[in-house]
């Protein structure tokens, strides 16, 4: 079967296998920016913003995102500008082997657009479905609360 | 496909029997898919997202735990415990997909949801070529017996002045499903406990009501004793098996702990003992 | 302590050389990158613990549609080898074999189809009719090593193995003086046994290769590896090609912790490649990652302390029996390591014995894993320190001061045990372990709240501690290399051989360079572990890579140096020795400047050209332990036995910190692992062998709200013989988390836990003494 959906702010038609899942397609799209850690939904790693909120990619049918908008990690630079959230995680050390980092950085990016200013605890529980064994989530919360202070202030600069 | 209605969702369904799947965002017909799923029915867009009030709450099958945790009218439900409980179900990335009607469609034994919503004393509006409204209980009732209905709402009663609801979950990490989980609800008249429920899931069985447990607090003054009690009944009550995460004999301990402190709670909630 | 200098890259917290890459989602892992006519390989595993194979036919399988090749042991070398990413000859016995007619654990390779799609791949794997004859297995240590217990590795053409037919794969007997008159002359003795579980590193990445032949028909492997140059040498081996004719790359990988210490796909992806001629991609699921990679070695571990009731230790015994697994990779030094890094740490023993065995069992192969041994040792050793404490009244952080290993001072367990062989003497120039406690021990408020359990509702709170070290690197055996080359705008490129799993190595060695050479880190560019362009690094394991790769860079970077000096010096007239570099110039004297770009312009096109360029290799002649102590405040349940780690202090010495923010990095990362180790983590075991809960939904790690608050505090040391004073850290954090607990949960609610992991089930029972189903 054929659908259309937005990816980036891009539309895309594509055709697809009845059961194929949204992480897979993306992929096949050349968007390997979405990761795939367990094909479970456990681990985060292949999360995007669907219709604007953070999803397990691998747990959507990619025929349920006919007519959709997605937004994988790939489409939050602007001209060559990275998000205050990948600003942040750059300079706050969040980023190791960074498996992790682009499902971590939907997460932050999904929370911020609707909790301007967290708390901790609640950076916590956004992140809490996106594992990580590299960092310990240590360096991770503190940059979602550097993003948050720097979106805050205005600018998009860390 | 991607019905426009519920009729025509329900046709859909009832014509391919065991060979479709309906789904809100479809979350376990990925996880679980079976080689005889060759079809699976989006209900995204037959109108079932809201949370409505009418005698209590009305929620539509298809609505998120996001969409309900973000919901003003959920909040004030019983002092905010669908909030309490589903903003911690799964994940954030599960909660912006998963549907209300859909994990109730899956009736997962290790539920959150499910036990909260017996003590809620929770309603279903179901369609199967007509629409009716049954209780949850015998929802469950029939699914065990292989019925699958089309789940159209949840409805929650208008809850009773001086009436609260607690729920306890235990799990080994934060991102978890829960070892053993208890949900109580308590309504006080002069004192004493007018109504009460209580509901244990994760024994490793589905969440069930403890009718035993409920007789005994029945016109009982909730105080250290009788909940001391109706925990230890609990402990004993549950249908306890040895499984990967804990055993039976700690299951019980679970589930009177979790009694114990869903009932203490309930009643601090309402301003003290009774 | 010596003078540490002032720098001006180097212990500055620069943000990753391939951070924005990482963070933009580019396509730099294995996975992201694949040609047209890919074909998948699948592995066919076995279903039982210990099996002969009888027969297997692959004909059905072979004639299916989109099969392109089929393997088993009917049809592949025969090859005796390990997979253990080690240096050669490895410490570890050829026991393996590409696929063979028997089969020894729940998951072991039978076969592999490789096919135009996944789909038709594990469809055909389905039609592969395999007979088997099925053999008792040995499901534990104990069932091991009983008489007459079945022979894992009865085959006639493996080497290495300690004792094959009572399954033990290694036997280790260290001694030091005489323990038995150490304890005779103890005023206190303590002892106490521990068992550790099986655990996975889980990395978020799971093994995965890519090969395909190149433009001239090399064979070339792109890997999630830490030993691209082990995983070269191992494959020509297996596959009985010369080493020439393969190329390894490693592009960035996802995490590996230990387990892609192992070189465990690329032999199956390279064959196939070969005898297609096509690209093969071989990619482990989930739950082939926790049922067939590897994983921690479960061991108990004895311990005996004995004491005067001055405190300091008279004598240290310690038995460690570590299961192994079906093979035997990091058998031996794994073993080792559980005395190795931990008892040179109490020097002021004078009796000390190391000994036990590795045994073969019938289950998932255990191989490295971060703090390899060291882990397991320190959780009877520092409970037993703990209890010791505790009987002669002594509080818990001046036992440790009494009996710790201080700068000036040597152990001769450094000499006696290695890895896997003698080791080598060495003596401490760098411990701030007074300065750590110290820290460690106000910060989690150890005067305050010790001993006082106060409680919170249901909850009794505790306080532990712990001191532990590790190693930087395996000394004289461990090879690093790098080389450096100028650009003529005076950037550099620096090779390496050095393997970053996300650790960061690629930044801090491109750190050290910068230093060396006075630019900003942006003029070094880093090309690392490509087996054809880079040269030689024994990889990321043993924290071996700040530390000796580290010195190797900074030779280069050194040799570099003077190159640059001697082309300046014509310019400016002044000798070599009297010029000095800073801010990308070369500075003389009285002031002249040159520029590094000028210089390279010159070296290169104007006057006695040559390519101003130098490469250097560092093997270490000891290995400087970073030291840690270690604090934890628990909430213990009482009602249900949760444990709940409310604040962990890390007050740790890796020497100098080359970038501070990375090595906080390494030990928050270390440290979350551990007390997934500690409290969570457990792989558990049918009795038929088979995993039960192979998935991240069963096996729980910890997620963002899993994490306490977490402290982790760089007191920094000066490491003489480390680079820029440099020693390693990537190990030592996970070595604390276990007995830390265990010691907080004691203080919290008087049990002992001897039991990893700690879960609320476990704790509960221990404080009530029910048994445990």
């Amino acid at each position: 079967m054929t659908i259309t959906l937005t990816i980036n702010g891009r539309r895309t038609t594509a055709t697809i296998e009845p059961g194929e899942r949204l992480s897979d397609l993306l992929r096949r799209e050349g968007f390997m920016g979405v990761k795939i850690g367990c094909r479970a939904g456990d681990c985060g790693a292949c999360a995007v913003l669907l219709d604007g909120r953070a999803v397990n990619s691998c747990l959507v049918f990619a025929a349920k995102a006919d007519g959709a908008e997605v937004v994988t990690v790939e489409g939050l630079e602007r001209e060559g500008r990275l998000h205050p959230v990948q600003e942040a995680f750059l300079d706050e050390g969040g980023i190791q082997c960074g498996y992790c980092t682009p499902g971590m950085v939907i997460s932050a990016v999904d929370l911020l657009s609707r909790n301007p200013d967290p708390t901790e605890g609640e950076i916590r529980r956004a992140l809490s479905g996106n594992l990580c064994r590299c960092t310990g989530y240590v360096k991770q919360i503190r940059a979602v609360q550097r993003a948050a202070a720097a979106m805050k202030g205005g600018g998009t600069d860390a | 496909m991607k019905p426009a209605s519920v009729e025509e969702a329900w046709a859909a369904l009832d014509e391919r029997g065991r060979a479709a799947k309906p789904i809100g965002g479809g979350i376990d017909a990925v996880l679980y898919a079976t080689p005889e799923t060759t079809a699976v029915v989006d209900l995204s867009g037959v109108g079932l997202t809201y949370v409505r009030e009418e005698d209590g709450l009305a929620i539509g099958a298809t609505t998120t735990f996001t969409e309900i945790v973000e919901s003003p009218l959920a909040r004030e439900h019983l002092g905010g415990i669908l909030i309490e409980v589903l903003e911690k179900v799964a994940s954030p990335l599960q909660r912006n997909l998963g549907t209300i009607g859909g994990t109730l469609g899956s009736a997962h034994p290790w539920s959150d949801v499910i036990p909260l919503l017996l003590a809620l004393d929770a309603a279903l509006v179901v369609y199967d070529g007509r629409e009716r409204r049954l209780p949850l209980t015998e929802y469950l009732a029939g699914r065990a017996r292989g019925e699958r209905p089309l789940i159209t709402e949840v409805r929650l009663p208008a809850p009773p002045k001086a009436s609260s609801c607690t729920f306890e979950g235990f799990s080994a990490t934060g991102f978890d499903v829960a070892v053993l989980n208890c949900a109580c609800f308590v309504a006080l008249e002069a004192g004493r406990c007018a109504a009460v429920r209580i509901a244990v899931g994760g024994t490793p069985a589905l969440a069930v009501r403890m009718p035993a447990v409920e007789k005994s607090l029945i016109g009982a003054s909730l105080d250290e004793e009788a909940i001391d009690r109706a925990a230890a009944l609990t402990g004993e009550a549950i249908d306890a098996r040895d499984d990967r995460r804990a055993t039976a004999a700690y299951r019980r301990v679970l589930a009177c702990v979790g009694a114990s402190r869903c009932l203490r709670r309930a009643v601090e909630k309402l301003g003290g003992t009774g | 302590m010596p003078e540490r200098p002032e720098f001006t890259v180097v212990g500055k917290g620069e943000r990753k050389v391939d951070g924005r890459a990482l963070v933009t989602g580019k396509p730099v892992f294995v996975a992201d990158v694949r040609l047209p006519d890919t074909l998948h390989v699948k592995l066919l595993g076995s279903p039982h613990a210990h099996a002969r194979i009888l027969s297997i036919d692959t004909s059905e399988a072979e004639a299916m549609p989109g099969v392109v090749c089929v393997l088993t042991h009917e049809n592949t070398p025969p090859t005796r080898h390990t997979t253990a990413g080690q240096g050669y000859p490895e410490p570890s016995p050829y026991d393996a074999r590409m696929f063979e007619d028997k089969v020894r654990f729940v998951g072991d390779r039978v076969a592999a189809v490789a096919a135009e799609t996944e789909e038709i791949a594990l469809a055909a794997l389905k039609a592969i009719r395999v007979e088997y004859e099925e053999l008792e297995p040995v499901l534990s240590i104990d069932d091991a090593r009983r008489d007459g217990a079945p022979v894992i590795h009865d085959e006639e053409d493996s080497a290495g193995i300690y004792d094959a037919d009572r399954n033990v794969v290694a036997d280790v007997d260290i001694d030091v003086g005489d323990v038995s008159a150490g304890f005779d002359a103890s005023d206190v003795i303590v002892e106490t046994t521990c068992e550790t579980q099986y655990a996975q590193h889980a990395p978020i990445e799971p093994h995965v290769v890519y090969s395909y032949l190149d433009n001239n028909g090399r064979l070339v492997l792109r890997t999630s590896t830490q030993v691209p140059f082990h995983a070269r040498r191992i494959v020509a081996q297996t596959l009985g090609i010369p080493i020439r004719s393969v190329r390894v790359i490693k592009p960035r990988i996802g995490g590996g912790f230990g387990t892609k210490q192992e070189v465990l796909l690329e032999d199956v992806a390279g064959l196939v490649t070969l005898r297609t001629g096509r690209p093969a991609w071989v990619g482990l699921s989930r739950k082939e990652e926790f049922v067939a990679s590897r994983t921690r070695h479960p061991m108990r571990v004895r311990v005996r302390l004995g004491a005067g009731s001055d405190g300091v230790l008279r004598a240290i015994e310690m038995e460690a029996v570590s299961n192994t697994g079906a093979y035997g990779a990091h058998g031996l030094t794994v073993l080792a390591n559980a005395g190795s890094k931990t008892l040179p740490l109490y020097n002021k023993a004078p009796n000390v014995r190391f000994y036990g065995q590795a045994v073969y069992t019938n289950l998932p192969v255990a191989g490295a894993y971060r703090g390899y041994g060291a882990t397991q040792g320190y959780f009877p050793l520092e409970t037993a320190m703990d209890e010791l404490a505790e009987r002669l009244g002594i509080d818990p952080i001046e036992l440790r001061r009494r009996n710790h290993v201080r700068v000036g001072e040597t152990s001769p367990i450094f000499e006696k045990l290695g890895e896997g062989r003698e080791g080598v003497e060495q003596t401490i120039k760098s411990c701030e372990l007074e300065r750590c406690l110290e820290i460690g021990a106000e910060r989690i408020g150890w005067a305050e709240k010790r001993g006082k359990k106060l409680r919170d509702g249901p909850r009794v709170h505790g306080l532990g501690m712990t001191i532990v070290m590790q190693g930087s690197g395996i000394p004289r055996i461990d090879m690093a290399a790098a080389t450096i080359k100028m650009n003529e705008d005076g950037s550099f490129n620096l090779l390496i051989g050095a393997t970053d799993l996300g650790t960061g190595s690629d930044t801090i060695l491109a750190q050290i360079a910068a230093e060396v050479l006075a630019v900003p880190l942006d003029r070094i560019l880093v090309t690392s572990s490509d087996t054809d362009l880079t040269p030689f690094d024994v990889g990321a394991y043993a924290s071996s890579t700040t530390y000796v790769s580290g010195t190797a860079v900074q030779r280069a970077a050194e040799k570099v140096r003077g190159q640059i000096l001697e082309v300046a010096s014509a310019v400016l007239g002044a000798s070599a020795e009297s010029l000095r570099l800073a801010d990308e110039s070369v500075v003389a004297p009285g002031g002249e400047r040159m520029s590094l770009a000028d210089v390279c312009l010159r070296a290169m096109y104007e006057s006695d050209q040559f390519q101003i360029a130098a490469t250097a290799s560092c093997v270490p002649a000891e290995s400087p332990p970073p030291f840690l102590a270690n604090f934890a405040e628990v909430a213990v349940d009482t009602e249900t036995g949760r444990v709940e780690v409310l604040h962990y202090v890390a007050a740790v010495d890796c020497g100098v910190a080359i970038n501070p923010i990375l090595a906080e990095g390494q030990m928050e990362g270390a440290i979350v692992n551990g007390i997934g180790y500690a409290l969570t983590e457990e792989m558990l075991i049918s009795s038929r062998g088979r995993v039960r809960n192979p998935s991240l939904f069963d096996y729980k790690i910890p997620g963002a709200l899993d994490v306490p608050r977490l402290e982790v505090i760089l007191v920094e040391s000066y490491e003489p013989t480390g680079p820029m004073g440099a020693k390693s850290i990537g190990e030592v954090g996970i070595n604390g988390p276990i007995p830390t607990i265990a010691n907080a949960i004691y203080d919290a609610v008087g049990v002992r836990l001897r039991e990893t992991p700690f879960t609320p089930e476990r704790v509960l029972a221990a404080m009530r003494e029910v048994t445990v189903a």
